[in-house]
């Protein structure tokens, strides 16, 4: 169909975008080490980052490229409820992240969300809270690079090992030299770079389809099922009372609430407003993802479905039957840019935590500047390694992406009660949050080893750890206005109406 | 314990959804201006955050009525 294809079937314009990017990317990450002076500008950009950044960043570390095959796959086959994930599952959470959660970890002028549980209750749940983290944030870096390293050996046949370095160099010389400030400004280019992408799957497809009026006019005609937002209690993978009330209730403001990696950046906002102002923002771009990326699996199904053994397929046989050279190049760049921006949130964040939540905590001298701004670079370069390293193990486990998730369940429930607990509920003592993180975290184990739905050990362990903290606050000591100030939402709200 | 849910008819998915924004809304609405401003350069009316998040809330709306 196209001539100037190399040996391994892709054309030489991609490959010139590809290794265009890989390089623009690097000496931009150079560029940005020179403002990298202190740990502040490290770990959350000296506090300089403007809404815009902020918000375009969030859903650059968000979107990861399994959002992009896997989405387009779903829609391939449930439809559009798969955006179910962007709105429903995303959208509440986000706006009360911006106007509840996000204010407090500003104002606590902390660099973590570890470092304000240490302040709300103590160092315990602090140094606690981090390890459990770290653990989870290097096994998932070692699962991105491996990620990586499969789509560049699948479209352009270079080897896995030689992929998981190319891409841990290039990731690694911006996110370790560069810090948050890199990683930020990075996600947002590549955030442009993967809706140029999805646009350009999108017009073209539209056109090749006789338009967007036609593919709909198809699919309610054939697939009916498919445009509509919420399939019956009995659907065994996307019920909807399980949509509404374990992701829309628990899992999506755990993730929004909680997660250190999207978070870290709205701490290192230039002003309170600016922070929450970005999640907002944020929550814009996400309801406009599923145009996006869930498109490409109707243009599928309405073209090709009899030719797809899987769905995951909807999306690679779009962009290698409907895109021309060049525009393929343009979204197979999405592809690594998406995965990127997750890794290098993921490195920036884990190193924020074991330098800080852990080595700062249980040092008996308080590190100074210099020597937290070192070693948060040498733990940044270590946890790349590790990530390296476990990342061939990732093949020996079989449905990798779901084993994260029931990973992540294991321990989201604890710690998201331990943050809106702390928020919200004035009485909640130190004791009380230590006995409900490492009760709540023993309870999940439990309920794991009993081999229950990971949605139900999320929010079992999530209300186990509610009942604990409010139990335990009732028989020990709170903390006084003093220490809690500018920590919980009661005295903050008043504070501010008064003034 | 929720069985009652998955004998609901499908219709009540959309209800308990408008009914969530419809919660997050009030929530948003219910914070102080002197809150929200807190931080902000200025008091520019477009610099008030709820309603930012009162137009992304109708969008969901107009999304959810319409799949």
């Amino acid at each position: 169909m196209f001539e100037g294809f190399t040996a391994t079937g892709v054309h030489w314009l991609d490959i010139s975008l590809i290794v265009l990017y890989l390089a623009g990317i690097t000496a931009f990450g150079f560029y940005f080490s020179k403002r990298v002076k202190t740990s502040a500008d490290y770990f959350i950009a000296g506090r300089s980052l403007p809404w815009w950044i902020i918000g375009m960043s969030i859903i650059g570390t968000n979107i990861g490229s399994n959002d992009y095959v896997g989405a387009a796959g779903n829609a391939f086959k449930i439809g559009i409820a798969q955006a179910n994930f962007e709105w429903i599952g995303a959208i509440p959470a986000m706006i009360l992240s911006a106007f509840i959660f996000i204010p407090f970890y500003w104002r606590a002028g902390v660099f973590s969300i570890p470092e304000y549980l240490g302040k709300r209750y103590n160092d315990a749940v602090r140094v606690i809270s981090a390890m459990v983290l770290s653990i989870f944030s290097i096994i998932i870096v070692g699962v991105f690079l491996w990620a990586t390293a499969l789509m560049l050996k699948t479209y352009l046949g270079w080897p896995v090992w030689f992929s998981i370095l190319i891409t841990a160099t290039v990731v690694g010389f911006y996110t370790i030299s560069g810090g948050l400030g890199a990683v930020a400004i990075t996600d947002s280019i590549q955030l442009v770079i993967m809706f140029a992408g999805a646009i350009a799957v999108a017009v073209i497809g539209l056109e090749k389809v006789g338009g967007f009026d036609a593919l709909v006019s198809t699919i309610q005609r054939d697939y009916p099922q498919h445009l509509k937002a919420f399939l019956p209690s009995d659907h065994p993978d996307f019920p909807w009372p399980g949509v509404i009330l374990g992701l829309g209730f628990v899992l999506s403001p755990a993730y929004w609430c909680a997660n250190q990696a999207v978070l870290q950046r709205t701490m290192a906002a230039k002003t309170e407003w600016d922070g929450r102002a970005s999640m907002i923002v944020a929550a814009m771009a996400k309801t406009f993802v599923p145009f996006l990326i869930i498109l490409p699996g109707f243009l599928a199904l309405v073209m090709a479905n009899d030719k797809l053994g899987h769905a995951d397929q909807a999306l690679p046989w779009v962009i290698k039957n409907i895109l021309p050279p060049g525009l393929s190049g343009i979204m197979f760049v999405a592809f690594i840019a998406a995965l990127q921006s997750s890794i290098d949130s993921t490195m920036n964040s884990t190193s924020v935590m074991i330098t800080r939540d852990i080595i700062g905590v249980l040092k008996k001298k308080p590190l100074d500047d210099a020597r937290e701004l070192k070693l948060g670079k040498l733990f940044t370069f270590a946890v790349l390694v590790i990530g390296v390293i476990l990342a061939p193990l990732t093949a020996r486990f079989e449905g990798i992406y779901v084993f994260v998730q029931y990973t992540l369940s294991l321990f989201q429930g604890p710690i998201f009660a331990l943050i809106i607990m702390g928020i919200l509920y004035r009485r909640g003592t130190p004791a009380a949050g230590l006995s409900s993180l490492v009760s709540g975290l023993i309870f999940a184990a439990i309920l794991g080893a009993m081999s229950l739905n990971m949605l139900y050990i999320a929010f079992w362990s999530f209300i186990f750890s509610l009942v604990v903290i409010i139990l335990v606050s009732r028989f020990t000591k709170p903390k006084n206005d003093t220490e809690l100030k500018n920590l919980t939402y009661a005295d903050t709200v008043k504070e501010a109406d008064h003034a | 314990m929720l069985d009652f849910i998955h004998t609901l008819p499908l219709w009540s998915a959309k209800i308990g959804t408008m009914f969530l924004f419809a919660l997050v809304l009030a929530v948003v609405w219910k914070v102080p201006r002197s809150f929200i401003f807190s931080g902000a350069p200025d008091m520019s009316r477009w610099r008030d955050l709820r309603l930012w998040a009162t137009a992304l809330i109708l969008v969901q709306f107009l999304i959810y009525t319409i799949f």
